[in-house]
């Protein structure tokens, strides 16, 4: 069964075994991969990937169909992993991101401090980890930005309506996530 | 023309992903003329490769999905043929 199915829907509501199986096996992977992008730990990334199929599961009879059934299970997912990182900062108007992006350039718009050259594959064993210390404190939103855009590769119009955010507010944390993480980069990188 | 700060935020910002061909072009064109913003460009993908690499498809551990799968089936849909937890 493809999961463009037309009648996927509604076997789901019906709670057609055969249907929430193939979604189960469908998604599995993505979801377990995305909840470690996300930056849960094995354990907890586990935890979190059983609770987005048990409500799946749960909450089938009242599936409506009207998005498809990936952006609702990471709709679930993103709820669960906000739960999860519980605690951490929320996404503000502000982000000291910004000043730090603003400060590499001049009244006109021109670098002062233009990127620096570094060689990620020289750190290969350790890019694990820099990507890890780096997004560590990340606003939860930002991280799952981040994960759905590059990791997943979903459209911005799913992306949008995961997160429950807009389009420009998409663009915003996008630019904070990556710019996040290029000066964490060039900081490692230049450090040495 | 657009300066570095306005091409490097439509860069990291996803604004060419839906952009007009002519956008895309003047994008293409300042990064032919600018070293430091091409650097930034290709930075960026470079993360986006790391990501990837990171957590994409073939990070996957089978075991762990295989234990995860026979954990989800098995005790929602009381999945026998995927193998019951609790019997083990």
């Amino acid at each position: 069964m493809s999961m463009d199915d037309p009648q996927l829907a509604e076997r789901i509501r019906a709670s057609d075994p055969e249907a929430l199986r193939t979604v189960v096996e469908t998604y599995l992977g993505q979801i377990h991969r995305s909840a470690l992008g996300a930056g849960l730990g094995p354990e907890r990334a586990r935890e979190v990937t059983q609770a987005t199929f048990a409500t799946f599961l749960e909450k089938a009879p009242s599936f409506e169909g009207r998005s498809h059934v990936r952006t609702w299970l990471f709709g679930i997912l993103y709820h669960k992993i906000k739960e999860a990182r519980r605690g951490l900062r929320q996404e503000h108007q502000m982000d000291e991101i910004d000043e730090v992006v603003e400060g590499r350039f001049d009244a006109k718009g021109s670098w002062v401090r233009p990127p620096q050259a570094v060689d990620l594959q020289l750190y290969a064993s350790e890019i694990r980890e820099f990507f890890e210390d780096c997004l560590e404190k990340v606003p939860t939103q930002q991280r799952m930005a981040f994960v759905l855009r590059e990791v997943d590769e979903l459209s911005s119009k799913e992306i949008c309506k995961i997160l429950n955010i807009s389009i420009t507010n998409l663009g915003v944390l996008m630019y904070r996530v990556r710019n996040r993480l290029r000066e964490c980069l060039e900081a490692k990188g230049v450090e040495r | 023309m657009e300066s570095c700060r306005e091409i490097t935020k439509k860069l990291a910002s996803d604004e060419l992903r839906e952009a007009s061909l002519w956008k895309r072009l003047t994008v293409r064109f300042h990064l032919l003329m600018c070293c430091h913003c091409r650097r930034y460009a290709a930075q960026l993908r470079t993360i986006g490769e790391t990501a990837r690499h990171l957590w994409g498809p073939h990070s996957e551990d089978s075991s762990t999905l295989e234990r995860l799968k026979r954990e989800i089936l098995g005790t929602t849909l009381g999945d026998h043929e995927g193998g019951n937890i609790d019997s083990k």
